[in-house]
């Protein structure tokens, strides 16, 4: 059966025993959303590709601990890749973007087969979504802290806002998120 | 982790990814304590990574899938050549490979079962820590020289409430002692706030226990005897910005 045709979670099972065509077939699907997370929270060229090639390494290497009755792989994928950003950009210091999602010219990768960026192009839309239906001040909450790396102390600092008022926007900022992905259908 | 934070309000950095390790620590450990919260930080962590959904696609250097593959090419190498070492051995002494083979699946075995026990031994380690922390704090908070009492009346909507806040004035976090208030109904919290003319911030989350009592931390970023009254109210499940449900605690801080 072509690797193509698995599902993620089939595909991380065989990476767990080794097969590194498999880790190679889930590089195809996810390799450009991995860097362009990387681009919105590191923005350097020379980080983003650290980022990309260490965050498959550790699933090449840790894919045996990975759960499929704790979410599905791209969660986990992304958790990997966002601990791993974060971790660089408090390292590094460097908090490079503007606080606004700004508008991003998608640079495609000629290689990415048509209908997996048109499944993900649909996913980010129904994200940008979701997200969008926030009120701004949670929205903003969020930003700082997953795509700033901002800590609650220096969240409740840049917008001058109690710590309390700052823990009550991250709760019922992803409680919200939550409901409105889940209405959406939004199931990854 | 200072004392002013508990690890019910690191959840959503927690499942965020922006705490440090010493807090990830406390909540992992109170998440093992309150198993029943394992969802709700399961939810939280997965509606935080869909964010990594909003970023647009990039084209990955094209060096970075050779270096890949190379790199686990070389891996399995080395363990090919580990293998390879360990045959120029078999023929010549099969009873010590034998014997060295049992020895090592007996030792791999023990650490297994070693390594087991003794991350069994660092949760119950932390869990207790987090436990002790919690308790320190608050025995300290109770009894400081400081500490000042004030009591807090039930509301009308639940007459049969009171609760006593011990608070240093100058500190940022005290202690709220409850009773007499209803167990939650499904899907509610209570939620603590600090008052300050037309300013009423969140100070907190609590559940009773089944005959009504709590003893629930109380948060600010300021200091307590800044602010002139604490309320109590009812709110959905994560909290509000702002009091939505009855009010049923409710008095002014005067020491």
């Amino acid at each position: 059966m072509s690797l193509d045709l698995l599902s993620d979670e089939a595909l991380v099972e065989r990476v767990s025993s080794g097969d590194s065509a498999a880790l190679e077939a889930l590089y195809e699907r996810y390799g450009s959303a991995v860097a362009g997370l990387g681009r919105k929270i590191l923005g350097e060229r020379s980080a983003i590709d650290d980022l990309v090639q260490e965050t498959f390494w550790r699933v090449w290497k840790r894919a045996g601990s990975f759960s499929p009755g704790r979410g599905r792989f791209s969660s986990w994928l992304f958790g990997i890749a966002h601990h791993q950003a974060i971790d660089h950009l408090r390292r590094a210091r460097s908090r490079p973007h503007a606080l606004e999602i700004e508008s991003e010219v998608e640079a495609v990768d000629p290689e990415t087969d048509v209908a997996e960026a048109a499944g993900q192009s649909i996913l980010r839309s129904v994200v940008q979504e979701a997200f969008g239906a926030l009120p701004d001040e949670q929205r903003r909450v969020l930003e700082l802290a997953y795509f700033r790396g901002f800590s609650r102390r220096e969240i409740s600092e840049a917008l001058g806002v109690p710590l309390g008022t700052i823990h009550t926007r991250a709760r019922l900022g992803l409680i919200k998120l939550r409901a409105e992905l889940r209405t959406r259908g939004y199931n990854e | 982790m200072t004392n002013q934070d508990s690890p019910e309000e690191l959840l959503p950095f927690f499942a965020l990814g922006v705490v440090s390790e010493e807090e990830r620590s406390q909540v992992e450990a109170w998440l093992t304590v309150h198993p029943e919260r394992r969802a709700e930080a399961d939810e939280m962590a997965w509606a935080a990574q869909a964010l990594a959904r909003l970023a647009a696609p990039v084209a990955p250097a094209e060096t970075i899938r050779p270096a890949l593959v190379e790199r686990m090419r070389q891996q399995a190498g080395d363990s090919g050549r580990s293998r390879l070492a360990s045959r120029k051995f078999s023929w010549t002494m099969p009873a010590l490979t034998a014997a060295s083979l049992a020895l090592a699946v007996v030792a791999i075995a023990w650490a297994s079962s070693l390594r087991a026990e003794v991350n069994q031994v660092h949760l119950e380690a932390a869990q207790a820590r987090a436990t002790l922390d919690a308790q320190a704090q608050l025995l300290a908070d109770l009894s400081s020289p400081a500490a000042r009492l004030v009591e807090i009346p039930g509301t009308t909507a639940r007459p049969q409430a009171s609760a006593r806040l011990f608070a240093d004035p100058e500190a940022v976090s005290a202690v709220l002692v409850v009773s007499g208030l209803s167990p939650n109904p499904a899907g509610s919290v209570y939620q603590l706030w600090l008052i300050r003319g037309d300013v009423v911030v969140g100070a907190g989350l609590f559940h009773v226990d089944a005959a009504g009592r709590a003893t629930a931390r109380v948060h600010s970023s300021d200091q307590v005897g800044g602010y002139e009254a604490l309320g109590v109210s009812i709110e959905p499940e994560g909290g509000s910005e702002q009091p939505t449900g009855d009010i049923v605690l409710l008095g002014t801080i005067t020491f």
